[in-house]
């Protein structure tokens, strides 16, 4: 009787802790910590840019590192679609540019087209700026 | 005059020695999210860590007895076995941290992905242990580790604020994240405090003959060689800061961290950190591979000694032959190496109550350390290296579910 009674404690305890680890983040927090990261990203890809642009780093590891954080926007993405608000179309979508503009400084990287480059970069800039005004809940600039 | 040659030597070897994977990365995440708030958290580690490596070497130089020696003697069978365990998993997961750490290195460096550097990478870390001695291992990684004072002449090089940085020397409470911020200050302790540390200095102090008259020698190294170290972690936390931080850049991928001297030195920023990581964490990676068959030989009471021949002690050889085998079997499981690197210094933190406790009753033993007992100074501070200890244990694996990301 007794080891049942702890059995039962116990799965309550673990079944609280299961909880509060699920539920400890409201819809809003979850999506502003998601952006966070997204502009984490692609402020490091306009980095990673920058200095490959000045000849700062190989052409391989801007390659493989801008990449690699388009696969990371993918799965930012995939997370952002299990949070309800009503500003995650809009969010999604802008990550969906980012990650094309991210593939096209990748085939720069690879021609070496350094103007190309820095038109994309802007274009980068642009719709971070966007994405923050989103996450504010300002209206998007065009 | 050899002594001197010893002192200036063990400094060199410490600092070198005490950039790892695992400090690194805890820095630069703490200075890139918090700015200078966490560097008393690097501070708080490196006074713990001078404390306990500097009596490791003072209990062996005294007691010519390794610490896992005494404490299967002192404690019994029983507790070392749940020291071993605990240990040995641990020790694993950040010698796997490691081994990724180089093999991002390599990455960076070449282009080609890192899981396909793992089976090298181990391979030489083997070769160096299986063929080397001590001494080099010791003297010759660490005096390569020097480049990772590249970190230093960075923060220098930004020149940043400097009142805010002492500032940060004082604990402060963070204005956002505060699960983020405490858990970050648990994995900067998990990472400084590192058990392997101060055992595997003790087991060095038996490979270099210390007796009772290295007990000043030990004292000089462990507080200066531990004191630079600590300067080099706070360094990679003010470039984070410095760089990383205005930009909104958070690290939480190894292929960000270039980007911490990049914009500091150019070209040479990179290769710097290439260079700084590799042998980071490859001679940390031959260090706690070490560390696993010492502790494995000392506590089943085998022979043991890197100096030696490995056929001379085939037991010792074999084991360190299955722990670069293991650890590296966990990076090619394609386990991301940051999250790895992360998980294994919380763990770190959470298990520290089981290495540090001992201490101060071996300490204040007559029969081990005779007249070189600790002072009423040193137990307090090893006491209250043993509550922080027991703080990180509770908090840890809350910390890891709320603030670990």
């Amino acid at each position: 009787m007794i080891l049942k009674r702890e059995k039962l404690t116990l799965s309550l305890i673990l079944a609280a802790s299961l909880c509060l680890c699920g539920c400890g983040k409201s819809d809003s927090e979850k999506l502003t910590e998601e952006s966070t990261k997204v502009l984490s990203w692609v402020a490091s890809a306009e980095l990673i840019y920058e200095s490959w642009s000045q000849g700062s780093v190989p052409d391989a590891y801007a390659r493989r590192s801008l990449e690699r954080i388009n696969k990371e926007l993918g799965q930012n993405i995939e997370r952002l679609q299990s949070i309800s608000d009503n500003r995650h179309p809009q969010i999604i979508s802008n990550i969906e540019q980012f990650q094309i503009v991210l593939s096209q400084l990748v085939l720069a990287i690879e021609h070496e087209d350094r103007s190309g480059g820095n038109q994309l970069q802007a274009q980068l800039a642009d719709r971070k700026r966007t994405l923050v005004s989103i996450v504010n809940g300002a209206p998007p600039t065009p | 005059m050899k002594k001197l040659m010893e002192i200036a030597l063990g400094i060199v070897t410490s600092v070198g020695g005490f950039l790892e994977i695992g400090s690194i990365t805890t820095a630069a995440q703490a200075g890139a999210e918090f700015s200078f708030q966490l560097i008393w958290a690097i501070l708080l580690g490196g006074v713990c860590i001078i404390f306990l490596v500097e009596q490791s070497g003072r209990f062996t130089a005294v007691s010519g007895r390794t610490i896992p020696d005494a404490i299967r003697e002192r404690f019994g069978a029983n507790y070392f076995l749940f020291l071993y365990v605990i240990l040995g998993i641990v020790s694993l997961l950040v010698l796997g941290a490691e081994i990724g750490g180089v093999c991002i290195a390599l990455e960076l460096a070449t282009g080609i992905g890192f899981q396909y550097w793992v089976v090298p990478a181990a391979f030489v870390i083997w070769l160096v242990i299986w063929k080397g001695t001590f001494g080099l291992i010791e003297k010759g990684v660490s005096v390569l580790g020097l480049v990772t004072l590249c970190f230093v002449v960075g923060a220098f090089v930004v020149h940043p604020p400097w009142h805010q940085v002492l500032q940060g020397a004082l604990p402060t409470l963070p204005h956002h994240d505060h699960a983020r911020y405490w858990f970050i200050a648990v994995s900067i302790l998990g990472a400084s405090i590192s058990p392997y540390l101060f055992f595997f200095y003790s087991s060095g102090a038996i490979e270099d003959e210390w007796d009772e008259s290295y007990v000043g020698v030990n004292r000089i190294i462990a507080t200066g060689g531990m004191s630079f170290g600590t300067l080099i972690s706070i360094a990679v936390l003010i470039l984070a800061a410095f760089i990383l931080l205005p930009r909104g850049i958070k690290v939480e991928h190894y292929s960000q961290l270039p980007l911490l001297l990049v914009p500091v030195f150019g070209r040479w920023g990179f290769w710097l950190l290439v260079a700084s990581l590799g042998v980071a964490c490859l001679g940390a990676a031959m260090e706690i591979t070490l560390e696993i068959a010492y502790l494995t030989a000392q506590g089943f009471g085998w022979n043991w000694s890197e100096n030696q021949r490995p056929s001379a002690e085939a037991r010792f050889s074999l084991t360190y032959t299955i722990t670069i085998l293991l650890a590296a079997i966990f990076v090619l499981a394609g386990i991301d190496p940051l999250k790895l690197t992360i998980f294994s210094m919380a763990l770190t933190a959470a298990t520290l109550p089981v290495s540090i406790v001992p201490f101060l009753f071996l300490m204040n033993d007559q029969l081990y350390v005779r007249g070189y007992r600790n002072s009423w100074f040193s137990n307090s501070v090893v006491l209250l290296i043993i509550g922080l200890a027991f703080l990180l244990a509770v908090v840890t694996i809350p910390l890891q579910i709320f603030g670990g990301n």
